[in-house]
């Protein structure tokens, strides 16, 4: 699956991130270099505080790095943010849609954000919140949904735009299985229109179904990365799970 | 989308769910206006104050109304930050981040204003003969109306970034915006304290509040006993810029923005 991937959508260049406190420093990431292939979908995989809430933030452009370049179309996306902003489509954790605004109005306040036509929005709002089966919340505020509706909303107003790139940060944490499940098949869609997919996790079980690769970070750095099959492999286990508990073995020794 | 039309579409969306609460607004600075009125211009007077000390503190009641939201808008901009992060989205849409936050300014400026635009004809309907109108300015009144709450958008901004967490807000007030509105001369024109204590009337020179005080009851009640109306102006813009600068580079920081 991964030699099908060759043209590079963005490269990550020793990415570096520091917390600088009264009386110690923390390196959240410490020298990151990837690069991300158009259409994969990239699991980001990592214990708590390894740093990739962290990376999906800079890559979503939220937080500056300390040190490095994110390179986009052969220029650095520092260069003009606001062009590359509109490549991307961002998930955060934490919904954070506006609950003053239905539904629609978060939709259409988010295409009007990122330039789409108004000629066209009305059909691109009706085609997203058909696809994600929102018809029937489009006049509810966002309050009011279950939080697998307000994962939807979410990733929905952030495909408003057509973004080549978009960033799930733990898009199915503590949702009920049967809706992980429908959410997944809404992250395979994505890969179907060649978009760009980063997925922060710690379901391994999420990461390796869905991953055309897997970066696994440890305390800021790439521990391993490598597609999801070669990771098992390598390590001889037959689940990802088996291989991301050996790595923590091996960490703590 | 051109930036300018970004940062004009957020703005309509931030006044669409003001829209929703205006009435509330316009209710709670209507309450101030009719006990301060009932207070000083019909009660004191039987205690000795004179009858023109009612109409004083009336007038002062535009620019407090539009201060005092301040409290509002900073707590509910904390809670954000410490809660759902919208301000989050906003920081990732494409638009310069600086240009989220003079949004925000201009658009806490309307909303404080709007309320406090309906206080003066209010005012004249409840104290009538008691308010002379003589010696109003229409212009000097739109000029320092405007300042004023332009100066509490900026000034709420600086107050947010000074706050730690949501727990911390009542210290802010106490500390900070109680003892600011109390020598701002909101119960007193500031050439009454220079008579009593010069020291003091030129400390209140920093207050920038004193020079919303000052310019409004210049432009509606007229000029003579007042500090200069064009100095009043010329003060607010320059705490403008000092607090909306001083605002911004505190939240990147905090918010740790691109």
């Amino acid at each position: 699956m991964h030699s099908n991937f060759i043209k590079t959508l963005i490269q990550i260049k020793n990415l570096k991130k520091y917390f600088f406190e009264k009386t110690k420093t923390t390196r959240a990431l410490d020298g990151i270099s990837i690069d991300i292939h158009e259409g994969e979908i990239f699991g980001l995989l990592g214990v708590n505080g390894a740093g990739k809430t962290t990376m999906s933030s800079i890559l979503a452009t939220l937080h500056p790095p300390t040190e490095g370049d994110i390179i986009f179309e052969n220029k650095s996306i520092y260069d003009n943010i606001n062009r590359f902003r509109c490549f991307v489509g961002f998930c955060p954790q934490k919904p954070n849609l506006i609950n003053d605004l239905t539904v629609k109005q978060n939709l259409m306040l988010a295409g009007r954000c990122f330039g789409v036509p108004e000629t066209e929005l009305q059909n691109r709002v009706q085609e997203i919140v058909s696809k994600y089966q929102l018809e029937q919340y489009i006049d509810s505020k966002p309050g009011v949904l279950s939080g697998g509706y307000k994962q939807r909303v979410l990733i929905a107003r952030s495909l408003i735009h057509k973004p080549k790139l978009i960033i799930l940060d733990e898009p199915t944490v503590g949702l009920d299985p049967h809706i992980r499940h429908s959410l997944w098949e809404n992250i395979r869609d994505l890969k179907k229109e060649n978009i760009t997919v980063i997925l922060t996790t710690h379901y391994l079980d999420e990461a390796e179904l869905l991953s055309d690769r897997i970066c696994i970070l440890d305390s800021g750095r790439i521990r391993l990365i490598d597609t999801p099959e070669n990771l098992k492999s390598s390590f001889q286990k037959s689940r990802l799970e088996d291989v991301f508990i050996q790595l923590m073995q091996e960490e703590t020794k | 989308m051109s930036k300018i039309k970004l940062f004009l579409e957020l703005l309509k969306t931030d006044l669409f769910i003001y829209k929703k609460i205006i009435f509330d607004s316009l209710i709670n600075a209507a309450i101030w206006l009719v006990s301060t009125v009932i207070i000083f211009a019909y009660i004191f007077p039987h205690i000795g104050m004179p009858k023109a000390f009612g109409t004083f503190i009336a007038v002062g009641c535009i620019a407090n109304s539009i201060f005092w939201d301040v409290w509002t808008t900073s707590t509910s901009f904390i809670a954000d930050i410490e809660g759902e992060k919208k301000i989050n989205y906003f920081l990732t849409l494409p638009i310069p981040n600086t240009l989220i936050f003079v949004k925000q300014i201009i658009s806490y400026a309307i909303k404080a204003g709007i309320p406090a635009l309906f206080l003066l004809p209010l005012m004249k309907l409840l104290l009538w003969n008691r308010m002379s109108l003589a010696n109003f300015s229409l212009t000097k009144f739109s000029i320092i109306f405007v300042l004023i709450s332009i100066f509490v958008g900026a000034f709420s901004l600086f107050i947010t970034s000074l706050i730690k967490s949501i727990d911390h807000v009542g210290n802010i007030a106490n500390r900070f915006l109680f003892p600011l509105w109390l020598f701002s001369g909101t119960n007193y024109p500031w050439k009454l304290l220079y008579s009593i204590s010069p020291i003091l009337a030129y400390l209140t020179f920093l207050n920038p509040l004193l020079y919303a005080m000052e310019g409004s009851r210049a432009a509606i009640l007229g000029q003579d006993g007042y500090l200069p109306f064009w100095a009043c102006a010329i003060m607010l813009v320059i705490f403008t810029f000092l607090f909306g600068w001083l605002g911004i580079r505190k939240l990147k920081k905090r918010l740790d923005f691109v």
